[in-house]
């Protein structure tokens, strides 16, 4: 691999955001060990292609745009979906709540069953925007989405996570509450 | 980014997935072995490159002499230079406007639909290796953006005509237009229908 980065400064760069790129994958493939694999993934793509990271983002950006690829290429091989229209494709509606997030208590658990029920896109976009908080211009470059495309799906998957949440008989506002 | 509101709280809450640093320590091993182990593999690789090089260069000499013999001596046709094989899964989507292509993997646009299918991949090969060079170039509208993703996630994208039962194609990034057989074109274009409207 030629690179433009020291190991030590990649290594940096491994410290400062593997947490939060684990973590991303982790909302999207629901699994800490293929999660774990695909963050390892996600840093030996950066590292092999990082003479192509022109500084037009931020790094954590980009990043995530690499880990996005490898997880949804992940999930579509595990799925080998055919003839499903992508924007009503849902991933990991089925199985067991992780344990990770059953330890964060009722309240988080069901808001992670909830939007695990959404639609892909809708997913996606409360992901980044709401747990992730890019702004819509990030949010946009990682979709490859407008940024005006952003802002109305995400109050369409904030809707849609209201109904998901009184369906299960739970309160949007009991929630959102702090208490 | 932006400032957290105390509506965002449980939002936040998922923001941070406990990773243990036993498991952090470990990955980062394997990263910066993998990385060690590819440099060590390109010293070794590099010769072994050039040669392959060489030799592919030594074929496509001889193949463009023996092409260019064939043409002069049997005045053959020139035959269109797409090819398709091993087709992984295709990315289909009602072509929005003839500058843009809107086949993007995972860019939702409305009707886009993924097709992983052998027999499906074994019809679209077909069709794209018998696709002929054509002058005319289509006035109307192209209809469907189609990506065919290959095995090491190499991608051909082509946007599809449709005038008169007469079936047209052109790869992006490329002036040349191509017709399609007659049957091909239909049998395709009515499977693509099924699943995408246009």
């Amino acid at each position: 691999m030629v690179n433009s980065v020291s190991d030590s400064a990649f290594e940096q760069i491994y410290d400062e955001y593997s947490d939060k790129i684990y973590s991303y994958i982790f909302l999207l493939v629901h699994e800490k060990g293929a999660a774990e694999d695909l963050t390892q993934d996600t840093f030996i793509r950066a590292y092999k292609y990082m003479h192509q990271f022109n500084g037009e983002s931020h790094i954590f950006t980009w990043l995530i745009k690499i880990s996005r690829h490898i997880a949804i290429d992940y999930l579509r091989k595990k799925n080998r979906f055919l003839f499903i229209p992508i924007e009503h494709f849902q991933f990991g509606s089925q199985g067991e709540t992780p344990q990770e997030i059953v330890l964060k208590g009722e309240k988080i658990e069901v808001l992670y069953t909830a939007i695990k029920k959404l639609k892909l896109s809708y997913q996606e976009v409360l992901i980044l925007r709401k747990i992730k908080e890019f702004s819509i211009k990030d949010t946009a470059s990682i979709l490859n989405w407008s940024e005006n495309k952003v802002k109305i799906t995400t109050s369409r998957a904030l809707a849609s996570l209201k109904k998901e949440l009184e369906k299960k008989g739970e309160r949007y506002e009991e929630v959102f509450s702090n208490g | 980014m932006r400032k957290s509101s105390q509506m965002d709280e449980p939002f936040n809450e998922l923001n941070k997935i406990y990773r243990s640093n036993r498991q952090k320590q470990q990955t980062r091993h394997r990263i910066f072995h993998a990385i060690e182990h590819s440099r060590k593999k390109k010293r070794h690789i590099v010769p072994r490159f050039l040669t392959a090089i060489f030799a592919i260069s030594a074929c496509f000499l001889f193949s463009y002499i023996m092409i260019f013999a064939e043409d002069i001596l049997e005045d053959k046709v020139a035959v269109g230079s797409l090819k398709a094989e091993n087709i992984e899964y295709i990315v289909v989507s009602p072509s929005l406007s003839d500058s843009a292509f809107s086949a993007i993997e995972y860019s939702y646009t409305k009707g886009q639909s993924i097709i992983q299918d052998p027999s499906y991949s074994m019809i679209v090969t077909e069709m794209i290796n018998h696709a002929k060079e054509e002058e005319y170039v289509p006035v109307s509208a192209a209809k469907f953006d189609i990506m065919l993703v290959f095995s090491e996630n190499k991608q051909l994208k082509i946007k599809l005509w449709e005038e008169k039962e007469q079936y047209f194609i052109k790869t992006l990034g490329s002036e040349q237009v191509y017709r399609l057989e007659g049957d091909e074109g239909k049998v395709f274009i009515n499977m693509v229908r099924m699943i995408v409207p246009d």
